[in-house]
């Protein structure tokens, strides 16, 4: 329906939840997009704000994280560039990780 | 035995936690209640709390009222709800930098809104056997207790949460740990009874999270016993409530993925329990039927029908829906309708909450209109009230 002059950002992120949408969920919903729309016209976002006496800053942050890291699954399976997303970054942990 | 629900139909209530207000700055820092509520400043703020979580209640015609956990230190994703208990158990040492001991936070890192709710938790050890404890439950019940003529439901986390959350460097293995924890659980269910609570609400056994875990060092039967140790002797003074959800620090659950009841219900059905909570509303009632057909007419079965993992509120219709399904295989005298966990630990607003709650019993009043119940008044939709002129 949206003409390919316009690029479709698609919100793969729910302001209206509280759980955090695991990356596996994301990564599948931005394949379901990339069926109806190229790679290039297609952005990743939240379907509305996070504020308006919603969720909490924590809440808002790891969806955020979540939305990337989710992103970041479909990007790695394409080729495309990933950038280290610091808050995954299990060196700067402040519990000691079980490996 | 049945006290407060005992020949009630259609019954509504939240699980516990409530919002603080934020004008609510005072906490209690390791302290026994009984000192914050010798402090002037903590003592007017908890009992101000305290009556705002009643009117609210009663402006949303909730049956049976919770406290809102208003002892409670606000911390991180609701990291009180255990660590008010730990910081209160003689023989539990202070809180290290460490993982809990719990199979959830096995497949956690870094990036998970859990890991950073798992690195501000921090974890204490066991030192020396398990003393006294100061939670004072019955403390907490007589603040509430003169505000309201409601039954008041007064919960805690129970023995089974906190063997997973304490370290454990002394005893022999984790059921010797988690009987001594039973034990010292018990004496103060038996206060707050001895109080004259109507209602006391266990949280929770750690049947339903466990049975999915590989190896678990505590197996099904002995989660049912070790229950059975930590409520005997309750039922005989007042009716028992055991709460059951997937998790609740910041709304969020345990377990990522989608997790169904249907293994753990014949162990549920063995608790010393006269009611029973169930998570339901999180994945639209799926569970539901395996319920009423798994637990036994001795027990009433509350159901969450309102969500407190999400921020859109239910309309009444979607409640009334799912308290037909309820109906379908629990008879309407066992039925409760009740939120699936807390809306405290950090998740949603006091509006929020409210309106949750004013839902829930909309919801409730269809279906008890269908049924010939009478209805509860809902103070919040009196027309008469409205701030700016109805369209009529
Ligand atoms: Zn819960």
């Amino acid at each position: 329906m949206i003409s390919k002059d316009k690029k479709v950002a698609v919100g793969v992120i729910s302001h209206r939840t509280l759980q955090v949408e695991r990356p596996e969920d994301v990564a599948a919903l931005i394949r379901r997009c990339l069926k109806v729309i190229e790679p290039e016209r297609l952005i990743l976002t939240s379907d509305c704000g996070f504020g308006r006496k919603s969720m909490s800053r924590m809440h808002a942050f790891y969806k955020m994280v979540s939305m990337v890291r989710g992103t970041y699954i479909v990007r790695r399976k394409m080729g495309l560039e990933e950038v280290p997303i610091p808050a995954t970054d299990p060196a700067l942990s402040m519990v000691p990780l079980a490996r | 035995m049945f006290t407060a629900t005992k020949g009630k139909a259609l019954l509504t209530t939240t699980t516990g936690a409530l919002p603080r207000p934020s004008w609510y700055t005072e906490n209690l820092r390791g302290a026994p209640l009984s000192t914050g509520f010798a402090h002037r400043s903590y003592r007017e703020q908890h009992f101000d709390c305290l009556s705002c979580h009643v009117a609210s209640q009663h402006r949303a015609g909730i049956d049976i009222m919770v406290d809102g956990d208003t002892r409670l230190d606000d911390d991180v994703a609701g990291r009180a709800w255990v660590s008010y208990v730990y910081e209160r158990i003689a023989g539990v040492g202070a809180p290290r930098v460490q993982v809990q001991p719990s199979a959830a936070m096995r497949d956690r890192g870094p990036g998970d809104f859990i890991w950073e709710v798992i690195e501000t938790r921090m974890t204490p050890h066991v030192e020396r056997a398990i003393g006294e404890t100061s939670l004072q439950l019955d403390r907490a019940w007589k603040a509430i207790a003169p505000m309201t003529d409601r039954p008041v439901k007064i919960g805690s986390a129970s023995a089974q949460v906190l063997v997973h959350m304490i370290a454990n460097s002394h005893y022999r293995d984790q059921i010797a740990f988690l009987d001594a924890l039973s034990d010292a659980f018990n004496r103060e269910y038996h206060a707050l009874a001895d109080a004259g609570a109507p209602i006391v609400q266990v949280e929770e056994p750690g049947i339903h999270q466990n049975i999915h875990v590989p190896n678990a060092p505590i197996s099904p039967a002995q989660y049912v016993a070790a229950f059975n140790r930590e409520v005997k002797g309750l039922r005989a003074k007042t009716e028992v409530w055991c709460h059951t959800c997937w998790g609740s620090p910041g709304a969020q659950k345990m377990y990522a993925a989608d997790v169904s009841y249907e293994k753990a219900l014949p162990w549920l059905d063995q608790l010393d329990a006269d009611v029973l909570t169930f998570e339901a509303a999180t994945n639209g009632g799926k569970d539901i039927p395996l319920i009423g057909k798994a637990i036994g007419k001795d027990k009433k079965i509350a159901i969450g029908v309102i969500s407190h993992r999400t921020l859109q509120v239910e309309r009444p219709e979607e409640v009334a829906a799912m308290i037909r399904l309820c109906l379908q295989s629990i008879e309407p005298e066992r039925l409760i309708l009740t939120s699936d966990c807390g809306f405290g630990r950090q998740s949603m607003s006091r509006m929020h909450a409210f309106y949750k709650m004013v839902s829930l019993v909309r919801g409730t009043n269809m279906v008890r209109r269908e049924l010939g119940l009478p209805e509860a008044p809902i103070p919040a939709t009196d027309a008469n009230l409205s701030m700016v002129p109805l369209a009529r």
